[in-house]
């Protein structure tokens, strides 16, 4: 080789290298794999009606939830509203423990939806993850 | 190959026809496996990883935006899945795998080269097997599947202006080896 071997001369010789083979069998060990995992490849025409469904599952897990979990507190809430209000207009009892016990379950109750529509968001970015083939790789 | 004819596969592949799958790997193997052979350097771990990266292919199939040509696609999954997998494997990878030495400068070599050319293929080919992966993989792209440098520029996140100035360095690193080697070999 000469001492001026330059840049433009492996340029010159990279484009010579040829890609490699890939092994005879990759193929059909891909299609055997597609095959065997049945994979549930969502396409164009159903991902419209699976995201439909997928929300309205989901709304009505989460007024199903709302009603099992909540519906106790909503209406305790509702009595001790009712009951403070009577207080208030009908009796001497001091009024200030009433508002104090009425709003301390306030921060609790907002807990508990706030939890249940957080759990819910969750199993929906789930289920997206796992149904609709989300591209991670772009 | 043209971006048109790919498509068409991908749309079959998508309204359910998943033979049509079996299309797209018979035209894109060689191209992904050279890929991910050059980063990884061994055979079992690339044949094992280009399955992957067309199952990945496959499952992400519905992600695919049309706005760049399939080809580019399926090299970029292969690449960020090849060098996420040499980073995980670092410690077991031997560089200059002599079998892929022998075994590529064997394609190299045309039958009515002279010696000396065929040991400078040689050469060339152990030189770039000892690039770093990242390296060898832009080597890859842009000689061996002739992919431009806006095309490498999206497959690997490099801006066309880095693409050109590491293609540069590549080929300056490379000429130095051989010299070195060369150097090396006449004393």
């Amino acid at each position: 080789m000469n001492d001026n071997f330059e840049n433009k001369e492996i340029d010159q010789l990279l484009r010579q290298m040829m890609p490699m083979k890939a092994p005879p069998k990759l193929k059909n060990n891909i299609m055997d794999q597609i095959s065997a995992e049945q994979i549930h490849n969502t396409t164009a025409a159903t991902m419209t009606i699976e995201k439909l469904l997928l929300g309205l599952s989901l709304l009505t897990a989460m007024i199903a939830l709302l009603f099992m979990v909540d519906f106790g507190f909503i209406a305790n809430g509702f009595t001790d509203a009712i009951g403070w209000m009577n207080t208030l207009l009908s009796s001497d009892q001091p009024t200030f423990d009433q508002i104090a016990e009425t709003t301390a379950q306030l921060p609790a109750m907002a807990l508990m939806v706030l939890a249940a529509i957080g759990l819910l968001l969750l199993v929906e970015r789930l289920i997206i993850r796992r149904f609709t083939n989300v591209n991670y790789f772009v | 190959m043209t971006k048109d004819e790919d498509l068409i596969w991908v749309e079959k592949v998508l309204s359910g026809d998943t033979n049509a799958f079996a299309i797209l790997v018979e035209r894109h193997q060689d191209a992904v496996y050279t890929l991910i052979r050059r980063i990884l350097k061994r055979d079992d771990e690339a044949e094992d990883t280009t399955q992957m990266v067309f199952l990945k292919a496959y499952h992400s199939l519905a992600g695919f935006n049309r706005k760049s040509m399939f080809s580019t696609w399926i090299s970029r999954i292969a690449y960020n899945s090849a060098i996420s997998e040499y980073r995980k494997k670092k410690n077991k990878v031997h560089l200059g795998d002599d079998k892929l030495m022998n075994q590529l400068a064997t394609n190299l070599a045309d039958e009515n080269d002279s010696y000396e050319k065929e040991s400078l293929l040689a050469q060339l080919e152990t030189a770039v097997g000892q690039l770093e992966p990242e390296d060898n993989a832009l080597i890859t792209f842009y000689y061996m599947q002739q992919q431009s440098v806006d095309e490498i520029s999206q497959i690997t996140g490099l801006s066309v202006p880095n693409v050109k100035t590491r293609l540069f360095r590549i080929r300056k690193k490379l000429q130095e080896k051989i010299l070195q080697e060369t150097t090396t070999q006449q004393f």
